[in-house]
């Protein structure tokens, strides 16, 4: 397969070779139709994810996360349009691939987890029936893939059942028999928040996104939530997107971040790295806000607020924001450049600094 | 709390609300007409006048006149009707089963057609099928049931027999002169089913026929209205999040309607069912009349024009007790489909 | 928001706006349209058709199918069809209009003051629609209709009894709804009787769904209406409508078939008029009914 020029220059580059990356999007752009005009909602998000790798994808509301996750399993509304880019899934297009493959994908290799477990869920159909649906779709033998793939073989009812017990158990719900005949409306946001995890995780997926899993729950749910996820981490071997705002969770969970800022990537670094030492504009500015042990003084906010996406401002995105922005910040985007030790970058002031 | 339990405290209301009705017909009957017009029968000679006063307390205060009203209509004394020269409930239980099987096929029309229709009106939103069925459940929602009536008659009786098409019947329930030849056995007093338990395929034929048009006729107007509402309602499921999760499980597109989208969309069809009942009822007496088709409804408008206001009355009633009852119905199986609603 | 104004001003200016929406509709339009087009066929019609046509026979001249003279044909008197058609929308249409404009007039108060005031009031008059609610409207009608009398005035009654619980229950729900937000407390606080804030207030933040559902009833009850004409009640035999006008046209369908279907037509063409304008209505006061 011949891929467009991969935009992140690295010199270490065996680091998101080929061979390396489950998934790699390269430059996507992504409009909406609305009746207000077009919103320019990605911009060219760049990022990659490496095999049994977990990557952090912050930003605040609005700024694109959710919307780089639905256009990876291809769950976009009517009026979204994909106008550049690529995203490889195994050396696979996925941007390209028809709707039959692309469903395969999603049953197989791709599991995701919404925000809201109240409305994510079918409240007509018991947790069982939503549960149990997963293990009845028939397996594709994928010669190309020489992974080992949790089988899904033609199932019965009862097998079917044990699969379900087991996939409760292991997201820690108690009495998981009860749960399998109650109706979603039956159950608290954490139970049901650890029910949609199930679902994702029994078809042990090559990639498993989690769209701002804790983000509707309640700050002491959301807690045993991570802490659940820390300890499926250690079985499962797929590659996690984590996509939140929340800079916490991303310290907890994830080994690599990459910040988006307005529909682009603006930073990818080591999750270590980039708290230690973020080189983007954008990124400083959030760190400041967030309260951590040990700071002093005042917490700083970021001056202005989100662009509106329907005119967006030239350049770099964050131009109208940033404190450091050149003239030639408002006039040419900046692209991501690698600095040293793997950490990634689009700022103009980097690369100057750089030469 | 459990759902027969539920049940009961919903007949419970349902005789509250009957009670309700047979205030209406007592005010209508007996304070806004003559009283003793509800009991008199042909051949009353009015020697017999004072004792029937007695009887019924006609001259009492109302609110006895009321109660006396009310247990005369459990004991099944709903009046007598001159123009049928029969007690009230008696000429109306010997035609319920014909407003019966007119109205269980118009449902089925009513159900077999518009919920398939406004399913795919909905998934095809905006192509030719979505077009044909709104414009199709628009004429449905805004034409006169006596009207159509007329004109189905006219085409499919009239135009068809002219052009030497095969034609539907536009009259009756059967063909009497076939009835002779091949009698039919009375059953359940649905003829159509009737026909068909005993074999009796001539006359299963026949009363197939005649139930066509009618049954069309008025079923009309609720199929407008359910193909309205299941493609509503099945549009609005559809931009659910619970769809979107159900699609990215990978689960083909067929399981996710009719799993996942369909039972939910049915839920506010399921309201309205009582209203398409009400609409049935409410079409009998224009469908019965238009088409000779010798029900309850037909009985009534006959009445109207005998002055023969006990039929109407007890007309009335049974619609009231019909309705009733399917709303009961209508309310047990919403409850069964949305396992949200707490009783 | 300005308390001491009452509410129907900015309502009314959201009305402006969405009637501005609503003609974008071509759909909508065309019932819009054709809406206004049978009002004004309704008003001008005793100058348009002469109404002596009804009772002038002519007998030479029966029962001819369409033609140039006689573009909807004759009927048995040799009355000219289609200036019967004319002259029966006068009856009609403001039969429609009375009918739910009564059924406005004597719902909406006590809806209104019925939810508001709650208690026995509320739970009795919940009580009374049920029960008119488990009769089918038609069988109401008619049952009404045969106990007053045969007579047009009879009728229209009659169809007023059946229409009022409908309108009495949509203002009652929407002013539970209402009577809990914090503006009603704010002018409670400021000393303005309920009568006032019912009135000025709280009625106009709930007129959508109560717009919407007249647009559609306004359909609905010319079909009752011409239904119930169809059936012998109301305007006597010669007084032009087109309900009667079928039913007169049936003796004669194999015949004569235009006899019944250009009235029936006329009653289609005005009931998809309000049901398009009211399907309109709802559509682009979605989201604002959905408060």
């Amino acid at each position: 397969m011949v891929f467009e020029t991969f935009l992140i220059q690295s010199s270490g580059d065996s680091q998101l070779g080929e061979s390396d990356s489950l998934l790699r999007v390269c430059n996507l752009k992504l409009d909406f139709h609305t009746y207000a005009g077009e919103v320019k909602a990605l911009n060219g998000v760049t990022f990659a994810i490496k095999r049994g790798e977990a990557l952090g994808l912050v930003g605040e509301s609005g700024c694109g996360k959710s919307v780089t996750a639905l256009t990876i399993v291809r769950l976009l509304p009517d009026n979204a349009t994909v106008t550049d880019g690529m995203i490889a899934l195994l050396g696979r297009d996925l941007l390209k691939t028809p709707d039959n493959e692309m469903r395969k994908i999603r049953a197989e290799q791709v599991a995701m987890v919404f925000q809201d477990p109240t409305t994510f869920l079918n409240p007509v159909l018991t947790i069982g029936q939503q549960l149990e649906e997963v293990f009845q779709l028939s397996p594709e033998r994928d010669k190309a893939h020489s992974e080992v793939r949790h089988k899904l073989t033609k199932t019965s009812k009862a097998e079917r059942k044990d699969l379900c017990i087991e996939a409760l158990r292991q997201v820690k719900l108690p009495d998981p028999q009860r749960i399998l005949k109650q109706y979603p409306h039956e159950l608290s946001g954490g139970m049901r928040q650890r029910c949609m995890i199930a679902m994702a995780l029994a078809r042990n997926p090559d990639l498993f996104i989690a769209d701002e899993i804790t983000t509707a729950l309640d700050v002491t749910i959301q807690a045993q939530i991570l802490e659940l996820l820390r300890d499926l981490k250690r079985d499962f071997h797929g590659s996690t997107l984590l996509i939140t705002h929340d800079l916490g969770v991303v310290a907890k969970l994830c080994s690599r971040v990459a910040v988006m800022y307005a529909g682009n990537v603006v930073e990818l670094a080591n999750v270590r790295e980039l708290f230690a030492k973020p080189l983007h504009p954008y990124t400083q500015g959030l760190m400041k806000a967030v309260p951590m042990l040990g700071s002093v003084g005042r917490l700083e906010t970021i001056p202005g607020s989100v662009p509106d996406l329907i005119r967006p401002p030239s350049g770099c995105r964050f131009h109208p924001r940033c404190p450091h922005a050149l003239e030639k910040c408002s006039l040419v985007k900046p692209e991501l450049l690698d600095t040293t030790e793997g950490h990634t970058v689009a700022c103009h002031l980097c690369g100057e600094e750089r030469t | 709390m459990k759902l027969w339990e539920y049940v009961v405290r919903r007949i419970f209301l349902l005789v509250f609300v009957l009670i309700g009705v047979t205030f209406i017909t007592f005010f209508l009957s007996q304070v806004l007409l003559d009283p003793l017009s509800l009991y008199l029968t042909e051949k009353t000679r009015a020697g017999a006048i004072p004792a029937i006063i007695a009887h019924y307390h006609l001259n009492d205060p109302w609110p006895i006149r009321y109660g006396v009203y009310v247990l005369n209509l459990l004991k099944g004394d709903w009046g007598y009707s001159r123009s049928l020269s029969q007690p009230v409930l008696q000429g109306l239980l010997e035609r319920f089963p014909a407003t019966l099987e007119l109205t269980i096929a118009a449902m089925l029309w009513i159900l077999l057609m518009g919920i398939p229709a406004g399913t795919i009106s909905a998934l095809k939103k905006n192509k030719l099928p979505d077009h044909v069925t709104r414009v199709f459940a628009l004429a449905g929602v805004s034409s006169p049931i006596f009207w159509l009536g007329l004109i189905l008659q006219l085409v499919f009786f009239y135009y068809f027999q002219l052009i030497g098409l095969p034609h539907l019947p536009s009259n009756g329930r059967i063909d009497p002169s076939l009835a002779i030849d091949y009698p039919i056995t009375t059953i359940t007093g649905l003829m159509v089913l009737d026909t068909l338990i005993t074999g009796n395929w001539v006359m299963f034929e026949d009363s197939l026929a005649h139930l066509v048009l009618p049954s069309f006729a008025l079923g009309f107007v609720g199929l407008g209205v359910i193909m309205r509402i299941m493609r509503s309602s099945m549009l609005e499921v559809l931009r659910q999040d619970y769809i979107i999760l159900a699609r990215s499980k990978g689960l083909p597109e067929r399981a996710v309607i009719y799993r996942h989208a369909l039972k939910n969309a049915m839920i506010p069809t399921v309201t309205v069912a009582g209203l398409v009942v009400a609409a049935l009822l409410g079409g009998a007496p224009l469908t019965e009349t238009v088409f000779g088709w010798p029900g309850m409804g037909r009985l009534a408008v006959d009445a109207i024009g005998r002055n023969d206001a006990p039929l109407i009355m007890g007309f009335t009633l049974i619609a009231a007790l019909i309705l009733v009852l399917a709303n009961l119905g209508v309310d047990i199986l919403y409850a069964y489909l949305d396992p949200r609603i707490k009783y | 928001m300005n308390l001491k104004r009452s509410s129907w001003s900015p309502i009314l200016a959201e009305l402006k706006f969405a009637g501005h929406l609503l003609v974008q509709n071509k759909i909508v339009l065309s019932g819009i349209v054709i809406s206004v087009g049978v009002l004004i066929t309704a008003i001008l019609s005793p100058f348009v058709v002469s109404p002596t046509i009804a009772t002038t026979i002519d007998l030479p001249d029966r029962l001819h199918p369409p033609s140039a003279t006689h573009w909807f044909g004759t009927d048995d008197f040799g009355r000219d069809l289609l200036g019967m058609i004319i002259l029966s929308t006068r009856l009609d249409v403001s039969a429609m209009l009375e009918i739910v404009g009564a059924g406005l007039l004597i719902g909406v108060p006590l809806g209104a003051f019925s939810g508001f005031l709650g208690g026995k009031l509320d739970e009795a008059l919940m009580r009374i629609t049920d029960v008119f609610f488990s009769i089918p409207s038609l069988i109401l009608a008619l049952a009404v209709a045969a106990a007053l009398g045969r007579g047009l005035d009879n009728l229209i009654l009659a169809m007023i009894v059946v229409q009022w619980p409908g309108y009495a229950r949509i203002l009652r729900g929407q002013v539970l709804v209402e009577k809990d937000r914090l503006y009603v407390d704010a002018l409670r606080a400021l000393g303005i009787g309920k009568v006032r804030i019912i009135m000025l207030h709280i009625i106009p933040n709930t007129i959508y769904p109560l717009l919407v559902q007249c647009t559609l009833d306004l359909g609905g009850v010319i079909l009752t209406f011409a239904g119930l004409s169809f059936l012998g009640f109301g305007a006597s035999a010669l007084t032009p409508e087109l309900g009667r006008l079928i039913t007169a046209g049936q003796t004669y369908i194999f015949q004569a078939p235009w006899l019944t279907a250009f009235p029936g037509i006329a009653i289609l063409i005005i009931a998809l008029a309000f049901n398009l304008m009211g399907d309109g209505i709802r559509d682009v006061l979605d989201p604002k009914l959905r408060r």
